[in-house]
C-alpha cells in the first residue's frame, strides 16, 4: 500500500472506524502518513477548544410555562370544579356503570388473553467459561405446556424445564427445574464451533430430558414482569430471566435473533441474515453459521434466489463487498441490497472488505438434502471443494 | 427504564419542568451545531426555537427504542436547517458564520479556517469532532448512506488541514 491509497483511510483511522488491515500497519512506518494523523489530531484539539469557548447556558424560551406544569393544571381545573346534574341522569349513569362492570368482568373470567414473552441467560463469569453467552427467548400463549431447553457447552450442559402455570397482567407463576450437568451422554445437537455454545428448545426429546432432570427439584416462582429473576441452577449457576406480559394480537417485543458472537481474525460469522434490498424484507432470518480456516467459505441459501458464498479472499467469478459491523452492502444485476446479520461478521481488524458471489438456480436438496423452501446458513471447510461440487 | 425514557414520558405528559430540564441540557449544544450549520445569528436562533416549540406541542415523535433523545433531536434540527437552507440558497462568499469569540482570539484561526468549508461538510465535522458522534449516528443525523459520511469527514478535513496550514490572517 502506498500513501495515496493509504490516504483515504486516514480519518476513518483517526475516528477508530474500521480500516484495511494494510492502513495501520502503512501508517505505522510512513513518516508522512503519520504527519496527516498528527496533523487531524491537532485540529480535532483546536474544535474542542473553540467548542468550549463558546459554551454558554441559554435562557429558557418565553413560551415555555414557568411554573409547574400548565396541562396539568388545567385538568385540575376539569377534576374540582362543581356542576349541575340532574338525578334522573345519576340513575343512568350509575346503571351503566353497572352494567359495564359486569361485562369487564366477564371479559377478564377468558383464557390466554395475556401471553408471556421473556428471555433468560446463564449468570456467568468469563473465569468460568471463553464462550459466548447465550440468550434464550420462549413466548407462551397458552399456560400448563413443558418447554424443554438445552444449552450446550463443549464441557457441560444446562438442562432446564419451564413450566408457565399462570399469567396475569401483574403476575406470572412459573415452576422451573434445572440442572448443570456434564455434557458427555447428553443427547445434544453438533455445536455450530467448538467456542459456540448451543441452545434450543428441544420438545422431541423431552422424555430423555426429563428422564436426566429426574432427580432436579422444581421450584415455583410468582414473577412480577419487568423484573429480573435469578433462578438458581441445581449444581451450580443460575438462570437469569427478564419477561413481560402482553395482551394478545400484539407483535413480539423480545427479538427472536439468536446468540450474539463476536468474530475472531478469519472468521466469517452470519447471524440469522436477511437481505434487503431499498428497505424491503426479502426472506426470514437464516440460522447461523462460521466459517473457521484459511480455505473456508460461508454460504447463504436464499430461496427462490441461489446460494450465496462469501470468502474472505477473493475467488473464481467473486466481486468485492463491503462490510461493517453486522451490515454488508452488495450489488446484485446493477442494484443495491444489504446483508443484515444479528452480529458482527467479520472480526475488526479483518478490514471493510468481503468477496461473494451468487449462484443462481441452486437447490439445497440437490447436494446436501436441505429443504429447498427455507432460508439456510452453513459453512465450508473448503472453498475449493465447495465449487468442483456447485460447477463439475 | 432509561433517563431519557423517563424524561420524555414527563414531556409527553405536558409537565413543563421536564421539558425546561431538557431544554437546559440541549440548547447550547444544539445552538453551537445550528451555528456552524447556517453561519447566520438569526436564522440559528430561529431554527433551535422552532425545534423545541415543535418538540414541545407535539412530543410524540420520539421513541426511545430507537435512538437517544440527544441524536432525535439534533437530527430535527438537522432537518430544519437543511429547510432554511433550501429556502435561503447561499450566495458567493455567504454562509460562513458570524464570528463568535473576538478576532484574533484563541480558537479565531480555526473559525475562519472552519467558514471556507460548506455547511453541511462544516456541520458533520463539528459533530464529530466537538459532539464525538459516531459515523453511524451521523449518517442517520444527515441522512446520508456511511460510505458518504466516511467521504465527507475525509474532504472536510483535507480542505481544513490546507486551510490551516495555508495560515489565515486574522482580520
Amino acid at each position: 500500500m502506498n500513501c495515496q491509497e493509504a490516504l483515504p483511510f486516514i480519518s476513518p483511522l483517526y475516528d477508530g472506524e474500521p480500516v484495511p488491515g494494510e492502513v495501520p500497519e502503512h501508517v505505522q512506518k510512513c513518516p508522512q502518513c503519520r504527519g496527516r494523523l498528527n496533523e487531524y489530531a491537532q485540529l480535532d484539539a483546536e474544535c474542542r477548544l473553540l467548542d468550549s469557548m463558546s459554551r454558554r447556558e441559554e435562557p429558557l424560551p418565553a413560551w415555555l410555562p414557568r411554573t409547574g406544569d400548565l396541562r396539568r393544571r388545567v385538568w385540575s381545573i376539569v377534576w374540582t370544579s362543581r356542576v349541575l346534574v340532574p338525578r334522573a341522569a345519576l340513575i343512568i349513569l350509575l346503571m351503566v356503570i353497572v352494567g359495564l362492570s359486569l361485562k369487564l368482568s366477564l371479559t377478564r373470567a377468558q383464557p390466554n388473553a395475556q401471553r408471556f414473552e421473556f428471555e433468560y441467560d446463564l449468570g456467568l463469569s468469563t473465569a468460568e467459561s471463553d464462550v459466548a453467552s447465550p440468550i434464550g427467548r420462549g413466548l407462551v400463549i397458552a399456560p400448563g405446556h413443558d418447554m424443554p431447553w438445552v444449552i450446550s457447552y463443549p464441557q457441560w450442559s444446562v438442562l432446564a424445564v419451564f413450566k408457565i402455570q399462570e399469567i396475569r397482567a401483574d403476575l406470572v407463576r412459573v415452576s422451573v427445574r434445572a440442572q448443570r450437568i456434564q455434557s458427555t451422554g447428553l443427547p445434544r445437537r453438533t455445536p455450530v464451533a467448538p467456542r459456540v455454545s448451543w441452545l434450543c428448545i428441544d420438545t422431541q426429546r423431552e422424555g430423555e430430558i426429563n428422564k436426566l432432570l429426574a432427580t432436579a427439584r422444581e421450584s415455583t416462582y410468582l414473577y412480577h414482569p419487568g423484573q429480573t429473576l435469578e433462578i438458581p441452577v441445581q449444581g451450580g449457576g443460575s438462570l437469569i430471566l427478564n419477561g413481560r406480559v402482553t395482551p394478545f394480537g400484539e407483535p413480539n417485543s423480545i427479538s427472536m435473533t439468536q446468540t450474539l458472537i463476536e468474530p475472531a481474525p478469519g472468521e466469517i460469522v452470519l447471524n440469522g441474515p436477511v437481505l434487503v434490498p431499498e428497505r424491503s424484507l426479502i426472506s426470514k432470518p437464516a440460522g447461523i453459521a462460521i466459517a473457521t480456516g484459511e480455505k473456508s467459505c460461508m454460504t447463504y441459501y436464499l430461496p427462490h434466489w441461489g446460494l450465496f458464498i462469501l470468502a474472505l479472499h477473493p475467488f473464481p467469478g467473486s466481486s468485492e463487498a463491503t462490510v461493517y459491523h453486522g451490515q454488508m452492502l452488495l450489488k446484485l444485476d446493477g442494484k443495491r441490497y444489504y446483508l443484515f446479520s444479528a452480529s458482527p461478521i467479520i472480526a475488526d481488524n479483518s478490514g471493510p472488505t468481503i468477496y461473494y458471489s451468487l449462484v443462481r438456480g441452486y437447490k439445497p436438496s440437490k447436494y446436501f438434502q436441505e429443504s429447498d423452501s427455507a432460508p439456510a446458513v452453513r459453512s465450508e471447510k473448503d472453498i475449493g471443494d465447495l465449487m468442483r461440487k456447485l460447477h463439475g | 427504564m432509561t433517563s431519557d425514557e423517563e424524561l420524555w414520558r414527563k414531556v409527553c405528559q405536558g409537565d413543563a419542568e421536564a421539558f425546561a430540564d431538557f431544554y437546559r441540557a440541549y440548547a447550547s449544544p444544539l445552538r453551537r451545531f445550528l451555528h456552524w450549520y447556517l453561519g447566520d445569528l438569526q436564522a440559528e436562533e430561529d431554527v433551535a426555537q422552532e425545534t423545541f416549540l415543535e418538540l414541545w406541542r407535539s412530543p410524540n415523535g420520539f421513541n426511545p427504542a430507537r435512538a437517544p433523545l440527544k441524536r432525535y433531536i439534533f437530527g430535527v434540527a438537522r432537518k430544519r436547517a437543511a429547510e432554511w437552507w433550501r429556502r435561503h440558497p447561499p450566495a458567493l462568499g455567504k454562509g460562513a458564520p458570524e464570528q463568535a469569540v473576538p478576532a484574533c482570539e484563541a480558537g479565531t484561526l480555526l473559525a475562519s479556517a472552519l467558514a471556507q468549508l460548506d455547511p453541511e461538510a462544516r456541520a458533520l465535522l463539528w459533530l464529530r469532532q466537538a459532539e464525538g458522534y459516531s459515523y453511524i449516528e451521523l449518517a442517520e443525523i444527515f441522512q446520508i448512506p456511511l460510505g458518504t459520511v466516511k467521504s465527507r469527514l475525509f474532504a472536510a478535513r483535507e480542505r481544513l488541514r490546507q486551510v490551516w496550514s495555508g495560515g489565515i490572517e486574522c482580520s
